[in-house]
């Protein structure tokens, strides 16, 4: 009795402290300005429109041979490689020994609405890939691929299969497109007019784009808001939990003619898994990619689900092929506390081995 | 008949406060999302979605092509002329870009339209990987 007296005091205790916490860090939080993000040290190698590369300073004595290139999906600004110091998968594979270069994507603009794949596959990516050969002096690279970033990768992979490419390795990356449940559904080819939206809009706005996330996890936001109230006293997960928000809010619009095309040629007739899909001419069978692959997938992912990303290993012609499926969700896979400890060695370990 | 011994306490400790809100905070936005996205799903959810967005498309270009017009009655210049001029200096830019990437190569240096920052020589690329590095 007198044990649980003790336990039920210390809980009132302290409840009291945190909610005195509470309310003092709260005002704080309201206030500050946004969280600052992408802070490990870089220059920026490549701008044209909008992308951008940049190019990490490495933070290791020895460094392996092959440059890694990590291409970030279109849909969002690349700093989630980069949140803050210990919770950054770029400063994580520096220390481990890698040369790091990230194709990230600035907010394209009316003159750019006519971008489509094309340009993504067959100009950005090999434009990048020639400027990491520049400064580097090597002939080849491993690319990792983030969610669309892996799309454009695979692409990029499946129409170069002389590369120069040495290891391709794809983060939740989806390649069946049928089994992309809301989405599949909400742009149902009898209902949504595709094309009246590109030639009325242009640019399809970011607003546009973060609706189509956010309503698939229609809670997740109020629900995120009512878990920082109670951790506000924990500075660590306030940190985390800002720097995560502004990411989410700094969606990006996407030219017009890409959104198009990603609409009618996977969506719709989902060519990337029939190996139906041709760009400028080349074919874009994911058979014709043969470099070791690498397809990390997510448990719980809602956006990229495990069955639309599945194909990838079972279509490349690659010898060297692995598939992982870690715990987890689509943007926990690949930063914040759990993806120090599942997702970033395991990528790690893969790269090493065939870097040199 | 349960699997668990009813006589025995359990292992685990009491939960606290804390850990019971996070709780019900979980359970009631798997919930919430569950019954959203049966609700969303369905093909009567899609239709009134974009029925909706195509009405909203409707008005505004409508409302583009009034101000155009109202633009063009003013003498000035619309988005869309604005747009024009920006591919026209971009399609300049490009050709510049490649004209300066053929001098670079034609004198045998990298490429410095591309070139935001001058390349840096870095520490050795001769690591190996570490002995129990598993990745096959």
């Amino acid at each position: 009795m007198a044990e649980f007296d003790a336990s039920v005091a210390a809980q009132v205790n302290r409840m009291v402290e945190r909610t005195i916490a509470r309310s003092m860090k709260g005002f704080d939080y309201i206030r500050a300005p946004a969280a600052a993000v992408g802070r490990t040290p870089k220059d920026v190698v490549l701008e044209r429109g909008t992308l951008r590369l940049y190019h990490y300073h490495p933070q290791a004595d020895e460094i392996y041979r092959v440059p890694v290139l990590l291409v970030m999906a279109t849909t969002n600004k690349a700093y989630v490689f980069d949140l803050a110091p210990g919770q950054s998968m770029v400063e994580f594979l520096l220390k481990r020994g890698f040369d790091v270069f990230v194709l990230d994507w600035e907010p394209p603009q009316q003159f750019e609405r006519n971008l489509d794949l094309s340009d993504y596959t067959q100009d950005f990516i090999p434009a990048c890939i020639r400027r990491i050969s520049d400064l580097t002096g090597e002939p080849d690279v491993s690319i990792v691929g983030y969610c669309m970033g892996g799309v454009l990768a695979c692409i990029y992979a499946a129409t170069h299969p002389d590369g120069p490419l040495k290891n391709l390795a794809c983060l939740t990356t989806p390649i069946d497109w049928h089994q992309m449940g809301l989405v599949r559904v909400w742009q149902d080819p009898r209902y949504f007019d595709v094309d009246r939206m590109v030639d009325t809009l242009g640019i399809v706005p970011a607003d546009f784009i973060m609706q189509s996330f956010e309503m698939q996890r229609p809670a997740s936001r109020v629900a995120g808001q009512l878990r920082v109230w109670e951790q506000m006293w924990n500075d660590e997960f306030v940190k985390s939990f800002r720097a995560f928000e502004r990411w989410g809010n700094e969606t990006l619009p996407l030219a017009g003619e890409y959104v198009r095309q990603m609409t009618k040629e996977l969506l719709w007739k989902n060519k990337l898994v029939n190996g139906t899909l041709v760009i400028d001419g080349k074919s874009a069978d994911l058979a014709n990619i043969r470099v070791p692959v690498l397809s990390v997938c997510a448990e719980h992912d809602h956006l990229a689900p495990y069955d639309s990303v599945k194909p990838l290993i079972e279509k490349v012609s690659s010898t060297d092929k692995r598939e992982m499926k870690l715990k987890g969700g689509h943007v926990s896979l690949i930063a914040g506390p759990n993806a120090v400890k599942r997702m970033w060695p395991q990528l790690d370990a893969w790269l090493a081995e065939r870097s040199t | 008949m349960s699997d668990k011994p009813q006589d025995k306490p359990t292992d685990k400790p009491a939960k606290n406060l804390d850990e019971s809100y996070r709780e019900m905070v979980t359970q009631w936005e798997r919930n919430f999302d569950s019954f959203a996205n049966q609700f969303m799903g369905t093909e009567s959810f899609s239709r009134g979605m974009n029925q909706a967005q195509d009405a909203q498309l409707a008005l505004r270009r409508t409302f583009q092509e009034f101000m155009g017009k109202s633009l063009e009655n003013m003498n000035m210049p619309s988005r869309e002329d604005l747009v024009k001029v920006a591919e026209s200096v971009q399609s300049v830019d490009r050709r510049l870009a490649r004209i300066e990437d053929m001098l670079s190569l034609m004198l045998g240096n990298a490429s410095p339209s591309s070139t935001a920052t001058p390349s840096r020589k870095g520490p050795p690329r001769t690591k190996k990987p570490p002995k129990h590095a598993g990745g096959a």
